[in-house]
């Protein structure tokens, strides 16, 4: 009995083994926590969709750099990505330019003596973005069809 | 111990895998929420709907109920629209003094409305001032890309200040005694709808005005009540209806922190952002305010909202104004109704007509400050700078100066 106590005395807590062991996983939690924790945002701009109204009409992915199109779209490659030109009924079109860094403008329309989707809507820059163009029943949006609290006035 | 050390280190493993991921609520839930945009009236028209889109069918009777609202939306245009030829109020406007007009069921039930609203309101809401609106430069011919003067009032336009001069008084005047509402009769007959136009007419530089509507101001929450029946009919609870931003129904939200309730932002009139938010459900909402469309002239602003008493638009009082608990066509009329009254008479109607309804309402005060006038119990300030100038004593919203 004394000699098992004295030799569970002698013995060290940690051995060599043990210390590397825990080491480990110690850095295994951290390096889980921190590519759990600091996963990129939901948010980002991935890919970008035209609609009218409800349907889509267009869509880019940036991951891919792939796009698909339906009738009256044209798509032109530009030195930043692309310039898309929607058409609507005869005389009515919308200019907008894909950015592959990552944004989408409105850029020409002729929907309206002020223009707002041209002039007063910002690029759109994640996927929570959207721009507007209600004569031509046009949205240009990041993708996200999550549902916000809505504004009234 | 060296057990005890292990143990408690897969334990953190453990905890930082699974318990550690961004907080997204939706993934909880047994129903997913998606929100669909189309365009009706001019507007965009935000759908919310809650569904169960895992299951393919129950995603597809979700879809296929924004197609029929958006042609619900549509038969409601095509009938009140003062714009597309052929609708029932491009018709009445177009008719000659004393006609006679069919219209349609929409029309009808619509005109009923307005009228009901016309009397509650002694004429603050009043949707007779078609001419008006057209002639302070609000109707949408302006705003197209090719806009040209066509009318012998049109105004020159400006790019920077859109219009160098304001309307000639002659016109303003005689386009305010079109007004007169109460002289439009409406009629059912063998299941077909009428309305008698006034004989009401004024002759200006060779030309013959009649009474026009606008129903611009009912119009679109009409089209929310009538899409929040389909909504139920279809047995969504929760969701929204968002037509343009101006009227609401609200169905129930997914979040069980706010007991199911939206947490909804009420649009700062000056500046980017809300002014207030309040927790709301199952409610209806309009809202009309004087920064929605409008324009400024040496230095005075001037909207789309016409007061029928002067025909000119309304003077920089009561800003904007927002209703809640009448349907979503009953507050629209209302709210527009707020803003033409004025900071007085409004508080008076709210004590006299509203004060089981919620209402909240902004006005500029002295010196360009601006301050919130409201019943509503609970709600969350969010612009500091504005100033809450009223309260509720047994039940009477009082000013508190």
């Amino acid at each position: 009995m004394r000699s098992r106590l004295e030799e569970a005395r002698k013995t060290p807590l940690f051995r060599v083994w043990d210390l590397v062991l825990y080491a480990l996983i110690l850095v295994l939690v951290v390096v889980l926590f921190l590519a759990v924790g600091l996963k990129p945002s939901a948010g980002k701009l991935e890919r970008v969709e035209a609609l009218r109204d409800s349907d889509v009409i267009f869509s880019y992915d940036f991951l891919t750099d792939t796009y698909t199109v339906s009738d009256g779209v044209e798509v032109e490659k530009t030195e930043q990505g692309y310039r898309v030109t929607v058409r609507t009924g005869d005389e009515g079109y919308n200019v907008f330019e894909i950015d592959k860094g990552g944004s989408v403008k409105m850029v020409e329309a002729n929907c309206s003596k002020h223009k707002e989707c041209v002039n007063y809507m910002p690029a759109i820059t994640d996927a929570d973005g959207v721009i507007l163009c209600a004569p031509h029943h046009l949205t240009i949006t990041g993708g996200s069809s999550d549902i916000k609290d809505p504004v009234i006035g | 111990m060296k057990k005890i050390f292990t143990a408690i280190c897969a334990t953190l493993s453990a905890v930082c895998l699974f318990g550690c991921t961004p907080q997204e609520p939706t993934t909880t839930l047994p129903l997913k929420g998606k929100q669909y945009l189309f365009y009706t009236f001019g507007v965009p028209v935000y759908t919310a709907i809650y569904a169960y889109y895992d299951d393919e069918a129950e995603a597809a009777k979700a879809d296929e109920t924004v197609k029929d609202l958006q042609k619900l939306f549509a038969e409601v245009e095509d009938s009140l629209s003062a714009s597309i030829d052929g609708s029932s109020v491009c018709r009445f406007n177009e008719a000659e003094a004393g006609a006679t007009v069919e219209i349609d069921a929409t029309a009808y039930e619509v005109l009923s409305i307005a009228k009901e609203m016309y009397a509650l309101t002694e004429g603050a809401y009043n949707p007779a001032v078609g001419n008006s609106v057209d002639l302070w430069g609000f109707t949408p011919r302006f705003n197209e890309d090719d806009y040209e003067p066509t009318m012998p009032y049109d105004r020159e336009y400006d790019e920077e200040t859109k219009f160098v001069s304001l309307p000639d008084e002659t016109y303003v005047e005689a386009f305010r005694t079109l007004c007169d509402f109460s002289k439009v009769e409406a009629w059912e007959d063998g299941g077909k709808y009428y309305m008698q136009k006034p004989e009401d007419s004024v002759t200006l530089e060779g030309v013959t005005y009649t009474m026009r509507l606008d129903l611009g101001g009912i119009g679109k929450g009409y089209a929310a009540d009538r899409g929040a029946e389909l909504l139920k009919e279809r047995g969504y609870t929760r969701g929204y209806l968002n037509v343009g931003t101006s009227s609401l129904a609200l169905m129930e939200s997914a979040s069980e922190e706010t007991d199911h309730a939206w947490n909804l932002g009420f649009r700062h009139p000056r500046g980017d952002g809300n002014y207030i938010s309040m927790l709301i459900k199952d409610e209806c909402v309009s809202s009309s305010g004087d920064y929605e469309n409008y324009y400024e002239y040496d230095g005075t602003r001037y909207c789309h909202i016409i007061d029928p008493f002067t025909g000119s638009p309304i003077a920089e009082d009561v800003v904007t104004a927002t209703v809640l608990g009448l349907s979503a066509a009953q507050a629209d009329a209302v709210s527009t109704a707020l803003c033409v009254m004025g900071t007085e008479r409004a508080i008076e109607f709210i004590n006299e007509q509203l004060s089981d309804k919620t209402v909240v309402f902004v006005r500029r005060a002295d010196e360009g400050k601006f301050e919130i006038v409201t019943n509503a119990e609970q709600y969350t300030l969010i612009e500091q700078s504005y100033r809450v100038a009223s309260r509720v004593v047994d039940g009477v919203l009082e000013y508190v100066e």
